[in-house]
């Protein structure tokens, strides 16, 4: 849901570099300056994780990398704040529910 | 990598920015660190450098003259960085932040630090709170102006305050569907023209407050006075919000209640003091009965408790931007004299008409927060299987168990229920824990008191508090 | 709080022995206050690693009290109805060299006699028993097999929801700023909320005890030093079976010989999955619960020269808290001679394993004025200590460093 509505203010005219990443396997192409959140949010996904003790998901919750809800592993590293990580080319994304997603 | 500096300024929002560069204009050795990408906090939000070639930052006038003079200041800037905890380190007699960034570690020294760490949204515990898809007006902003991604095409916002209108008002231009904006304080009117003395002088707020409004208005999007959500639905992610009208303290009034269909719930229920640094530390912290919650107890200079520790902006109380830079400017001053940048005949004075600005600017931050008060029924729309806290999962029935138990504190629960062990050491419960513990005992919620934090703040691989070079330890 | 509330007991100091007495005088009947200056488990109990260990016992005097306040364990869930996550587990030593081994030669002939099974392991061994461990350049290991783990917090919380179940007044955020003596008996506590009347008084105040007995002109002989200790979130990435320490240590200057944390390795598993890792220790008699910004440091870097793995672990917190140690490894329980009705219940080693039977021991002391459970003499408050076994030395700028974390 990139804001795409040409009068607005906050439309963003042209990204940076477009890059290519993959979000649970899939090829998907970003920009440069978009966060990873801002991205797996564009493809619709809304659980990023899920709590080990219950299972529930959780994704964007506070936006500024203070409350933890926004975990996803990237280039194999597990628990990554979405919301505090750029988007870069070959980057991989996995959320936890991966293939399902 | 250890540094050695004069002062660090931790926090790159309006009120680091002005201390560090009001302190270097006095040639003070400063170095700024903050864990975004580009300063400017949450206030002064600027777009990443990547759509800077193409776009521009719609920002405020203060903003860009601020950026433009951290720019052209001598102060070291290091952002990315992650301050993951202060120390005292005994042999050199100075403070210590260690820093991680994303592939290194460092601390820096200095005998001065300014903690500007800023606020982050409150939370409000509700059924439903902690699906995907509900966010923080905080979240919501960033989203809209700084990713330029809309949350949600149909959304709902709840909560108290003037933000709120802010993400409203952005929500709409940029083409989201906003089924209605509530307002919990339902004598807003009422309290509002008793403070109109405090809101003399801010016609720049005024101005853009209305301009919000207008966009509302002509959006025709309902502004409902006394309303909250109280509770949200969907199958892993908001579908639905349930709101109602409540009462003076906060009790949804049977009969108004309501249900629309949405994909997006924006809860701003106003801004909470990152107070973990202070926390950490053991600084004094005192009660702000009105805020309720505890800040740091600071000195007319806004040092702390302990002695080279200062506190500017919301990190210390909620004041806003403006206040922030006042107060900001006066700490530099008076660290830049301690430190004997200023000519050694002249001693320390605080001039008039910094004086005055800080009083205009404390007026309005009083007024704000005695206008958009949460009325205390909000705090008991949780319900048994509600999650409190969101790290440990902890359920209310679980936190009602613990005070059952003997709670007299959040430290109790949190020893019982492991509530605010998780990730984010409480930020988000901690407030809550208080809350309900104040109303379960029928006690002021001062007598709940606040959750400790410790090293690291943000949560740290071994490996990286390896790469922490100390070059004093020996086998 | 009622000014001038009157009880039978007053007991100072919400960690896992006060919250014991607590709960067995309560359980007796007695009208029992307890006092703490901030929240259950500020000081050592809070920060606890949870051992409940038997190995590291003071070897003259203190076998008998550990064995049988140990036994309690079986039983403590059921009696407290409430789970604490215990279970026996093993305790095992990695030892780098032999001299390590010497130090532990005495113990391995005393503590099987005793009942505490302790004994020598070479390191061909240690793979059956801790397969995670590579024994290569190891002299061996001592195991325990007599120990046990257990939720310090919950134990404190299982003691106290009994004891407040039956009539027990929690006074929290409440300070003991002096004492009220009348005659040679003590009548009460002055408090940072005013005063409390009660004709005994028990300090389990453990780190604290010194400084509160010089109010009244005593200097017990206790010495604190301030130990640290990490979390991380549950890591699947390790599986251990026993506590694992190691006899190794680091030596960190903080601010001159006389300023050192002295580190050794302690590792044990939560039933979540977290690991707890310790354990640093800086001698100096500071009551405060900042960690020292070496402490971090030298805790993950012991803990990955034996479990690399664990670099992958994600720490979510670090902390420290004030604790005891005597000369003499022995605790100080017992009445005061001079002032009737205090009674000191303070620096156990360790305060978990014992906490049972300290519950037991003051509950006699004030029902029949002695205790007949075991021998409480040598623990005496009024004793000259002299060093017995030198289990535990902080660096001095004379005295070498040693540990013995056992």
């Amino acid at each position: 849901m990139r804001i795409t509505n040409s009068s607005s203010k906050h439309s963003i005219r042209k990204r940076g570099r477009s890059v290519d990443i993959l979000i649970n396997q899939h090829k998907v192409t970003a920009f440069e300056g978009e966060l990873v959140s801002t991205v797996l949010h564009a493809e619709g996904i809304r659980t990023f994780d899920r709590k080990h003790k219950t299972g529930n998901s959780s994704g964007i919750y506070c936006g500024m990398g203070i409350c933890y809800e926004c975990l996803v592993t990237i280039d194999g590293v597990p628990n990554i704040r979405a919301c505090q990580t750029p988007v870069e080319n070959m980057m991989v994304i996995e959320t936890s529910d991966g293939n399902k997603s | 990598m250890n540094t050695k500096t004069e002062l660090v300024v931790i926090g790159a929002g309006p009120g680091g920015i002005q201390a560090a560069v009001t302190a270097a204009k006095f040639g003070v050795d400063v170095t700024l660190i903050d864990s975004s990408f580009v300063p400017g906090g949450q206030y002064y939000k600027q777009l990443p450098k990547e759509f800077l070639k193409d776009n521009k930052n719609h920002l405020h006038k203060k903003a860009e003259f601020l950026f433009t003079e951290l720019k052209r200041s001598s102060v070291h800037v290091f952002m990315n960085s992650v301050a993951w905890g202060i120390f005292h380190n005994p042999k050199s007699g100075l403070w210590q932040v260690k820093l991680q960034c994303n592939n290194c570690s460092s601390q820096i020294e200095a005998p001065i630090i300014i903690i500007a760490t800023g606020a982050y949204d409150r939370s409000i515990a509700f059924p439903g709170w902690n699906l995907p898809g509900v966010m923080t007006a905080g979240a919501a902003q960033t989203m809209i102006k700084n990713q330029g991604i809309l949350p949600g095409k149909r959304a709902l916002l709840s909560g108290s305050g003037p933000l709120q209108l802010a993400a409203a008002a952005n929500l709409v231009d940029a083409g989201a569907e906003v089924i209605a904006v509530l307002e919990c304080g339902s004598r807003l009117l009422r309290k509002g023209i008793s403070h109109i003395p405090a809101v003399w002088g801010q016609w720049g707020r005024m101005h853009e407050g209305l301009g919000y409004a207008g966009t509302l208005v002509k959006a025709k999007v309902p502004y409902k006075l006394g309303w909250s959500v109280i509770k949200a639905m969907g199958n892993e992610k908001v579908e639905e919000v349930v709101i109602a009208k409540v009462d003076e303290i906060g009790k949804p009034i049977k009969g108004s209640i309501q249900t629309h269909d949405v994909d997006a719930l924006i809860v701003g229920y106003g801004l909470t003091p990152s107070t973990e640094f202070f926390r950490l530390l053991n600084c004094e912290m005192k009660f702000s009965p009105s805020e309720g919650i505890y800040i740091p107890d600071r000195n007319e200079y806004f040092e702390t408790s302990l002695p080279g520790i200062f506190a500017v902006g919301d990190c210390a109380g909620i004041g806003g931007a403006e206040l922030a830079m006042v107060e900001a400017k006066i700490t530099a001053k008076r660290i830049a004299w301690k430190l004997g940048h200023v000519s050694n005949d002249q001693s320390f004075k605080i001039e008039s008409s910094e004086i005055r600005a800080l009083k205009k600017e404390q007026r309005f931050a009083k007024m704000l927060g005695q206008v958009f008060t949460i009325p205390q029924g909000l705090f008991k729309l949780a319900e048994e299987d509600t999650i409190i806290c969101r790290c440990e999962q902890v359920t209310l029935s679980e936190v009602n168990k613990a005070i059952s138990y003997g709670a007299q504190s959040v430290t109790d629960i949190k020893t019982i229920t492991r509530s605010g062990m998780g990730n984010c050491q409480g930020r988000t419960c901690g407030t809550i824990l208080a809350q309900i513990l104040a109303a379960e005992l029928g006690k002021p919620v001062e007598t709940s008191q606040f959750l400790n934090i410790r090293p690291p703040v943000h949560p740290l691989l071994i490996e990286q508090i390896e790469e922490n070079a100390q070059p004093e330890v020996t086998g | 709080m009622k000014k001038s509330a009157t009880y039978d007991v007053i007991i100072v100091g919400a960690g896992v022995v006060g919250c014991s007495i607590a709960y067995h005088l309560t359980k007796a009947g007695y009208h029992v206050a307890l006092v703490e200056q901030k929240h259950v488990g500020t000081g050592a109990s809070g920060a606890n690693f949870g051992m409940v260990q038997s190995n590291d016992v003071e070897i003259k005097h203190s076998i008998p009290m550990v064995l049988t306040s140990y036994s309690r364990f079986d039983t403590l869930e059921d009696e407290l109805e409430m789970s604490v996550e215990f279970r026996r587990t093993a305790s095992l030593r990695l030892l780098s060299s032999e001299s390590q081994w010497e130090n532990s030669k005495e113990r391995s002939v005393i503590l099987p006699k005793a009942g505490i099974p302790y004994e020598y392991v070479p390191p061909e061994r240690i793979p059956e028993l801790e397969p995670e461990v590579d024994p290569r350049g190891l002299f061996g290991a001592t195991y325990a097999s007599y120990q046990g783990q257990v939720n310090p917090l919950l134990l404190m919380w299982a003691y106290l929801r009994k004891a407040n179940q039956q009539g027990l007044d929690l006074l929290t955020y409440t300070e003991v700023t002096g004492f009220i003596i009348h005659n040679g008996a003590i009548k009460g506590v002055k408090t940072s909320k005013g005063d409390l009347v009660g004709g005994m008084v028990v300090l389990a105040t453990a780190a604290w005890t010194r400084r509160l007995g010089k109010l009244i002109g005593y200097d017990w002989n206790i010495h604190t030093f301030r130990a640290s200790a990490m979390v991380t979130e549950h890591f699947p990435g390790l599986k251990l079976r026993n506590i694992v320490t190691s006899a190794d240590h680091i030596e960190t200057e903080i601010n001159g010989p006389d300023d050192a944390e002295l580190t050794v390795m302690a590792l044990t598993q939560t039933p979540e999955g977290n690991f707890l890792i310790a354990q640093a220790d800086r001698p100096g008699e500071v009551l405060d619960s900042v960690i020292s910004h070496i402490a971090p440091y030298a805790m993950s870097i012991m803990a990955t020269q034996f479990f690399p793995v664990l670099r992958k672990a994600r720490i979510l917190r670090t902390w420290t808290a004030p604790t005891t140690y005597t000369e003499d490894g022995m605790p100080l329980i017992g009445f005061v001679n001079d002032v009737r009705g205090l009674i000191l219940a303070a620096s156990f080693r360790s305060a978990i394993v014992n906490s049972p039977i300290a519950g037991e021991i003051v509950t006699q002391l004030i029902d029949q004025g002695y205790c007949d459970i075991i021998d409480i003499k040598p623990f005496s408050p009024q004793r000259k200590m002299e060093q017995a076994d030198a289990v535990y030395k902080v660096k001095t700028s004379q005295s070498s460093t040693e540990k013995n974390l056992d």
